[in-house]
C-alpha cells in the first residue's frame, strides 16, 4: 500500500530510558504491593532523593537519577547498555514507605541503571521480564488480611545492654509447619521497638475430612491446630537506624538461627514454637493460666 | 481469585464443615445425620433426608459494591481481566424426625457457621476434588447471615409449598470469578523512543 504521506527524512531521534525499576511483593498473599513512597538516593547524599512512579503493573520506576540524564537520553538503544565510564553503574540507597502503614519502613542499595530484560521463552514460559522484585515484611499495625493467620511476638536481647532491656530491633522470625499441604514456611520482621508480625495463610485444615459421615468425636474447624516451629534470626548491632535494612535481612537468613528462650531467667527456658487454632492469633509464647511471666521471646547468640 | 468452580466449591466446602463438625452422640447430637447440597427438585416430596441439613443455592447475583475491579496481576507481573465478584444466597434448611430434634438441628447449624465465619482457601480447595486447586491461596470465603423477608422466604419456597421447613440464609460474599485470559501487554518497556522527521525536498 502506497503511503499517503509525502517522502520524509529523519531529523532527530529523542529516547528516555528508566535506569531502574523495582517491584514489591507481598509474601503473606503472594502479591504485588502498590501504594508506596518509594525513593532513592546516591549512597551519603540523601538531598538528592528522587521519588519513583508507579506504574499500572506496579512497577516502581526511577527517572532523574542523579549522574544518569546522559544515560537517559542516549538515542542508541543497544549502545546505551554497553556501560562504560563515567556511566558504569552506580549504587543507590532505595526507602520505601507505606502510608497506609501496612509493612515496615525498608532500605536496600540498588545498583542503577539495571537493565530489565525480557527472558526468552525457553527460560521462562510467560516471557516475563527479569525485574529487580523485592519482598516487604508486615508491621505490626497491619490489619489482618482475610483468610490469614497471624504469629505475634515481643523480641528482647537477653540479658539487655548496660543493663537495660533492649528491644531486638529489626530481627527475623520464621514459622513452619509440616502439617498439611502444602508445607508452610514464612518470614516476618520485627520493627524498631521488636514487635514481629507475621501473617500466613493457614495451611490445609487435616482433620477435615471429605467423605461423609465422619466416625468419631466432631471435627470443628476452630479446633484444628497446626504445630509451628520458630526460628528467630539477630544482628545484635547497636544501631537502630528506623529502617529494616532488606541487604541485612539476606545475609541474616543466611546465617545460624539465634538461640530463642521464653523468659530471661537462668538458665532461661528455651522456646521452639507453638500450637496454632484455626481463627485464633497466635501471641507468643503461650503461657498457661497462673503462669505470671510477660509474654516476651529473648534472643541470645547461638554459641 | 478462584476459577469457576467457586461457587459448587463453596457449597461443597459448607456441606463439608457441616457434616465434619456435626456431632453425633445420641444424647446431646445427632446420631446418623446427613447433609446435602440440594437442587430445587429435592425438595419435592418425599425428601429423602430425614436428620440433617440441607444446602441450596437460591441467588446468585453480582457484587455491586465493587463492580468495576483493577485487572488481577500475578506474582511475575503477568495482567489479566478483572475477576467477576458474586454473592451466592445459600438456603440452608434443617432437616430432622421431629420438629424439636429439627429446630435443634437448625440452632446448631447457625451457631456452627457463626463459629467458623470464614472458610480459607485451604478449606475449600480441599473440597474441590477433582478440579484442583479453584482458590488462590490468599483467598478466603466469607459467610455472612441474612434476613429474607417473608415475601422473598414464600417465593423461595415455591418449589415446594407444602413441604415449608425451617430454614436460614446465608450469603458467601464477593467470591471473585477470575478470566484465565491474560490482559494483552507488551513487555516492561524501559526505553521510550520518538522519531522525528522532516518532508524530502
Amino acid at each position: 500500500m502506497n503511503s499517503l504521506l509525502p517522502p520524509h527524512v529523519e531529523l532527530e531521534r529523542q529516547a528516555l530510558t528508566c535506569p531502574l525499576g523495582i517491584r514489591f511483593v507481598d509474601d503473606a498473599l503472594r502479591r504485588p504491593i502498590g501504594g508506596l513512597r518509594v525513593e532513592a538516593y546516591p549512597e551519603n547524599k540523601p538531598w538528592q532523593r528522587v521519588s519513583a512512579v508507579e506504574t499500572r503493573s506496579n512497577v516502581y520506576g526511577f527517572h532523574g537519577l542523579p549522574g544518569l540524564r546522559d544515560f537517559e537520553n542516549r538515542t542508541d538503544d543497544e549502545a546505551r547498555w554497553i556501560l562504560e565510564s563515567p556511566l558504569s553503574p552506580r549504587t543507590f540507597v532505595v526507602e520505601v514507605q507505606d502510608p497506609e502503614g501496612r509493612f515496615l519502613p525498608s532500605r536496600f542499595l540498588a545498583e542503577a541503571p539495571a537493565r530489565v530484560e525480557t527472558l526468552r521463552e525457553s527460560e521462562s514460559p510467560a516471557g516475563q521480564a527479569a525485574l529487580r522484585t523485592e519482598t516487604l515484611y508486615s508491621s505490626p499495625s497491619r490489619l489482618t488480611p482475610s483468610g490469614c493467620a497471624v504469629l505475634r511476638a515481643q523480641l528482647f536481647e537477653l540479658g539487655g545492654r548496660g543493663g537495660r532491656e533492649q528491644a531486638a530491633s529489626w530481627a527475623l522470625g520464621e514459622v513452619s509447619t509440616s502439617v498439611g499441604y502444602p508445607a508452610l514456611t514464612a518470614v516476618g520482621a520485627a520493627d524498631e521497638q521488636g514487635r514481629l508480625t507475621i501473617f500466613f495463610l493457614y495451611p490445609e485444615p487435616t482433620s477435615v475430612s471429605t467423605g461423609s459421615p465422619p466416625q468419631g468425636t466432631p471435627q470443628l474447624l476452630s479446633d484444628q491446630l497446626w504445630p509451628l516451629s520458630f526460628r528467630a534470626w539477630h544482628s545484635f548491632r547497636s544501631e537502630t537506624a528506623g529502617w529494616l535494612n532488606l541487604d541485612d535481612v539476606r545475609t541474616l537468613l543466611q546465617q545460624q538461627p539465634v538461640i530463642v528462650s521464653e523468659d530471661d531467667l537462668s538458665p532461661p527456658t528455651p522456646f521452639s514454637g507453638a500450637d496454632l487454632f484455626f481463627g485464633r492469633e497466635l501471641v507468643v509464647p503461650v503461657r498457661q493460666p497462673g503462669d505470671s511471666r510477660l509474654r516476651q521471646l529473648f534472643l541470645s547468640k547461638a554459641v | 481469585m478462584a476459577d469457576f468452580h467457586a461457587i459448587a466449591v463453596t457449597a461443597l466446602a459448607l456441606r463439608g464443615l457441616l457434616t465434619n463438625a456435626c456431632p453425633r452422640d445420641k444424647d446431646r447430637g445427632f446420631p446418623g445425620a446427613e447433609f446435602r447440597v440440594f437442587s430445587a427438585a429435592d425438595f419435592q416430596p418425599p425428601v429423602r433426608l430425614t436428620v440433617g441439613g440441607s444446602i441450596y443455592l437460591h441467588r446468585v447475583a453480582f457484587n455491586v459494591s465493587r463492580r468495576n475491579l483493577p485487572p488481577r496481576t500475578a506474582l511475575d507481573g503477568t495482567r489479566y481481566r478483572p475477576p467477576t465478584p458474586v454473592d451466592a444466597h445459600f438456603l440452608i434448611t434443617a432437616w430432622g424426625s421431629s420438629p424439636d430434634e429439627q429446630q435443634s438441628m437448625l440452632g446448631w447449624i447457625i451457631r456452627t457457621l457463626h463459629d467458623t465465619p470464614v472458610l480459607p482457601a485451604g478449606l475449600l480447595n480441599r473440597f474441590a476434588a477433582h478440579w484442583g486447586e479453584v482458590f488462590h491461596g490468599n483467598e478466603a470465603v466469607e459467610i455472612v447471615g441474612e434476613i429474607l423477608s417473608f415475601q422473598d422466604m414464600l417465593n423461595i419456597w415455591e418449589i415446594s409449598k407444602h413441604n415449608q421447613q425451617p430454614s436460614v440464609s446465608y450469603v458467601a460474599r464477593m467470591l471473585f470469578l477470575d478470566s484465565e485470559i491474560e490482559l494483552t501487554e507488551g513487555a516492561p518497556v524501559q526505553t521510550r523512543g520518538f522519531d522525528h522527521a522532516g518532508i524530502a525536498q
